[in-house]
């Protein structure tokens, strides 16, 4: 075998017919044309950024030359358009494509392709770039199409023009963490004396500003930097709810209250260090926690999927780009080879072949004649159909199913009830029995002490400690399973996965890969003349089996010209060779009869030379690498149950992995859901593994849905995780870490609860001293953030550092 | 010990300011991202002639479609 051609631009594997051009080989036209373009707009420095070249490869299913061309409506304009006026415009686009400094740099040139470009700029996490441009030399559809002609397709979707969603409020965190920084820092600063006893030269009144100051800034920590907590505390209390935020916020006004006293009717130092620094902590710690994967979205429904615009053919039979939204029944639309069927209709003319596996999970397309029903969210294959909508885009019956999720949400809820807020319960009713019960003894004892006893219970008691373990514990464990290729969509999401003992998957596209299929040949052995007739016959066929027994043929590379090719839609391939009729098809197609069916329902393909039957194709799901080790590894430790969308799964040792009772076939996405919420109801914690759309309503259903992606940036229905396809097989390391995790929890906890009884019995005796006060409550916290990331380093060490990342 | 006085509101005005100056910088964006930017650096400037860069209408612009 030749040695490997690597393309020049995508680094892809040429093939066996490689482009040449400028004495460097390319994968296809596609790659080629780009680095033509950038090296005569003198952009070839892209190519030595990278010591491998790593370019981007367009997404060969979308390319159409119309593609952006609802980009011209004023309407998308203006919704898309951050900033416009005569001279200049501004616009924002989210290219899933980013992925390298390369791409940085190459998309921040891209003035130099276009006059009418003035700056771009790219948020590397967000995978965006902005480009401010001018709308006389360049439209926005000019300056899409020219990011897609670069391989940068940008990704336009419905929500996208329903509004922006707001991106300022993590600037306001950055706001309050750096204001409590600074006042704790400050209140540091000028308790100086306290902390060294220096009474002598400074007290008087200087010793006073420097309190009043520290008055200024530990209120302003407070009334600023922990807004949040008061007002969470406070709203929960409305609905009847005890949570930490409540105690946080009784501390917080404790030490507050006693220290205003201490400065101003006392003339004495207060808390307002200890106050500022509590806050700061327990900013860092919601910081910490707020840190999500800005480039990935855990939200999208079905309208992500769907395009933006579609081609609608009007009264005078002219072809025009239309809104999705604007589309009414009665209209008739063009569908394309791999376009979306947007919602409900009747075919009109041309052959469906609709490819509904991401909707239902069914695998196979459906062949669909004129005059009969085609449903929203199936794939068009083949040839070009045109389809009259009989309901519009919301009402269509199989996006109508995905409608229907935010019910679910409250339910999820409340079948789990995270640890946290058990303890908080406790910690709450623990809080104010103690110190109530502090305040009675004193009172009736000593009256003169029970005010500031109550008070110091109140402050030494306040749960920082308990309020930054979740925080620092799950999110560093969500950042360790990030850099695996686990993205969670919340830090909280540990606990569920620690919790569950039921693993679903799906089948399609899940346990099997969605797009590589496993073709053996059954019958006589080809010719090498014979092998070429039929390659030659696949070769322009788009169906997927077609495209699946042409790999599998395409050793050879050269074709024979073959006469009156035709296709016949879901029966088989025709042609003529040699005045011989050669067909492909199925069993019924090619009138085979020396090969009978039997029930196994993979598909096949049959051949026929004349009159002569050769033998058939057997074309098989492939299973993702890994997926025995990971089947073996978790069937331990939990109950394993399948679902599909497809009739069954030939090929599997289904029967080796899943009790017969836990396998479920033919099941519709309602019904996948249902399966769920079942299981649920049985008292089983699920996990939901799935990939489609077909999967979406399962996984919101279970305790937590995981969805599988080849490329995570790209569409992945609505889940509570994302896992790169090629992590899967280490999956039950993940999920094991997630469950020694709790213990780190309750670890943690139990710190901070000694440090807790200790405070208290000092507080509750009425011998807080400030001295005590001042080591206690830092103490407690910064030991609490150190175990949990230490303890949680040394367990993605020891779970995921040893396991090698598939690439 | 007019002197410790004059040193710590010194001290403590300069803090402000540079309260004020973080408080600017996060709210013109500069910390929306904080990656983008360690890599940009790291490229070399071409030194082909720019064709048609106006910075003037640039800087004008950002700070108009930058509100808040």
């Amino acid at each position: 075998m030749a040695e490997k051609l690597i393309c020049a631009h995508c680094g892809e594997d040429c093939g066996k017919d490689p482009v040449i051009y400028d004495g460097k080989p390319f994968c296809c036209q596609g790659c080629r044309t780009v680095y033509q373009l950038l090296e005569e707009n003198k952009l070839g420095q892209y190519y030595t950024l990278m010591d491998i070249p790593q370019g981007v490869k367009t997404d060969e299913n979308a390319s159409s030359s119309s593609r952006y061309a609802f980009l011209d409506k004023e309407e998308i304009k203006r919704k898309l358009l951050e900033f416009s006026n005569e001279q200049f415009s501004r616009v924002t686009f989210y290219i899933p494509a980013i992925h390298c400094s390369s791409c940085i740099w190459l998309l921040e040139n891209l003035h130099r392709m276009h006059p009418g470009i003035v700056t771009s700029m790219v948020n590397f996490n967000k995978k965006e770039v902005s480009v401010v441009f001018r709308p006389k030399n360049i439209s926005l559809r000019q300056l899409a199409d020219l990011l897609d002609s670069i391989h940068y397709a940008p990704e336009i979707t419905l929500e996208q023009t329903e509004g922006q969603k707001g991106r300022r409020n993590s600037r306001i965190l950055i706001l309050q963490l750096g204001v409590a920084g600074f006042c704790f820092g400050n209140t540091m600063l000028f308790s100086f004396p306290e902390y060294l006893a220096i009474h002598e030269p400074i007290d008087g009144p200087l010793h006073q500003l420097f309190n009043l100051i520290n008055l200024f800034l530990g209120t302003l920590a407070m009334l600023y930097g922990g807004r949040d907590y008061f007002l969470s505390a406070f709203k929960n209390l409305k609905h009847g709810i005890l949570n930490l935020d409540l105690p946080i916020s009784i501390g917080m006004l404790a030490l507050w209250g006693q220290s205003t006293w201490m400065v101003l009717g006392e003339g004495r130092n207060g808390y307002f260090d200890s106050l500022a620094g509590f806050v700061f902590l327990l900013l860092i710690g919601k910081w910490y926690q707020s840190k999500t994967y800005d480039a990935l979205s855990f939200e999208r429904d079905y309208k992500a999927y769907f395009p933006v615009a579609v081609t609608r053919v009007n009264d005078s039979g002219v072809e025009e780009s239309t809104l999705l939204k604007e589309i009414k029944p009665g209209d008739i639309l063009r569908i394309r080879n791999k376009e979306l069927i947007p919602a409900d209709g009747i075919l009109r003319s041309g052959v469906g072949t609709i490819d509904y596996s991401f909707v239902t999970g069914e695998s196979k397309p459906v062949a669909v004649s004129e005059g009969q029903a085609v449903f929203g969210g199936g794939r068009q294959i083949g040839e070009s159909i045109y389809v009259e909508v009989s309901a519009a885009v919301d009402e269509s019956k199989l996006t109508s199913l995905w409608n229907q999720h935010h019910d679910d949400e409250n339910e999820k809820k409340s079948s789990l009830q995270p640890l946290i807020t058990k303890v908080s319960h406790y910690f709450v009713y623990g809080l104010l029995s103690v110190s109530l019960i502090t305040l009675i003894f004193w009172l009736v004892f000593n009256p003169s002490l029970a005010v500031r006893a109550f008070v110091s219970v109140l402050i030494v008691a306040c749960p920082c400690a308990i309020a930054l373990t979740l925080p620092f514990t799950f999110g560093n464990t969500r950042r360790y399973f990030g850099h695996k290729g686990f993205y969670l969509k919340k830090p909280e999401v540990v606990e569920q996965l620690a919790h569950a003992d039921t693993i679903v998957f799906d089948k399609t596209g899940t346990l099997t890969r969605p797009d590589v299929y496993d073709v053996k040949y059954f019958g006589r052995k080809l010719s090498e003349e014979e092998r070429m007739v039929f390659r030659s016959l696949f070769m322009h066929s788009t169906h997927p089996l077609s495209q699946a027994v042409y790999k599998y043929l395409g050793e050879g590379d050269a074709t024979l010209s073959l006469e009156n090719y035709r296709e016949l839609t879901s029966r088989g391939l025709l042609a003529v060779y040699k005045g011989k009729r050669v067909m492909a098809g199925s069993a019924e197609f090619t009138q085979l009869p020396g090969f009978e069916r039997d029930d196994d329902s993979s598909p096949r393909v049959y051949l026929r030379l004349g009159d002569e039957p050769i033998g058939f194709f057997e074309i098989g799901a492939r299973l993702r690498e890994g997926i025995d080790i990971l089947i073996s590894e978790v069937a331990q430790d939990y109950e394993l149950h399948l679902i599909s969308g497809d009739t069954s799964a030939t090929g599997l040792p289904i029967g080796k992995w899943f009790a017969p009772e836990n396998v479920r076939f033919r099941l519709s996405p309602v019904e996948k859901r249902d399966y769920i919420r079942e299981l649920v109801n049985r008292g089983k914690r699920v996990i939901m593994i799935g990939d489609g759309l077909n999967d979406a309503g399962a996984l919101s259903a279970g305790l937590a849905g995981i969805s599988i992606a080849d490329r995570v940036y790209y569409f992945t229905p609505a889940s509570d995780a994302i896992l790169e396809a090629d992590s899967l097989p280490i999956l039950p390391r993940f999920l094991q870490m997630s469950r020694k995790n709790m213990g780190v929890v309750r670890a943690s906890l139990l710190i901070s609860l000694i440090y807790n009884i200790v405070g208290l019995s000092f507080a509750a005796r009425g011998l807080l001293s400030p001295l005590i006060a001042a080591i206690l409550m830092p103490a407690s916290s910064v030991s609490v953030v150190a175990f949990t990331t230490v303890a949680t380093s040394l367990l993605a060490h020891f779970y995921l550092k040893k396991s090698p990342r598939i690439i | 010990m007019s002197i410790i006085l004059i040193l710590a509101s010194a001290g403590f005005l300069l803090a402000l300011g540079f309260l004020v100056a973080f408080y600017w910088a996060t709210k013109s964006g500069q910390f929306d991202d904080t990656y983008t930017p360690s890599v940009r650096i790291l490229h070399d400037e071409l030194h082909t002639p720019e064709p048609n860069t106006d910075p003037s209408h640039v800087n004008e612009l950002n700070s108009k479609s930058n509100p808040s």
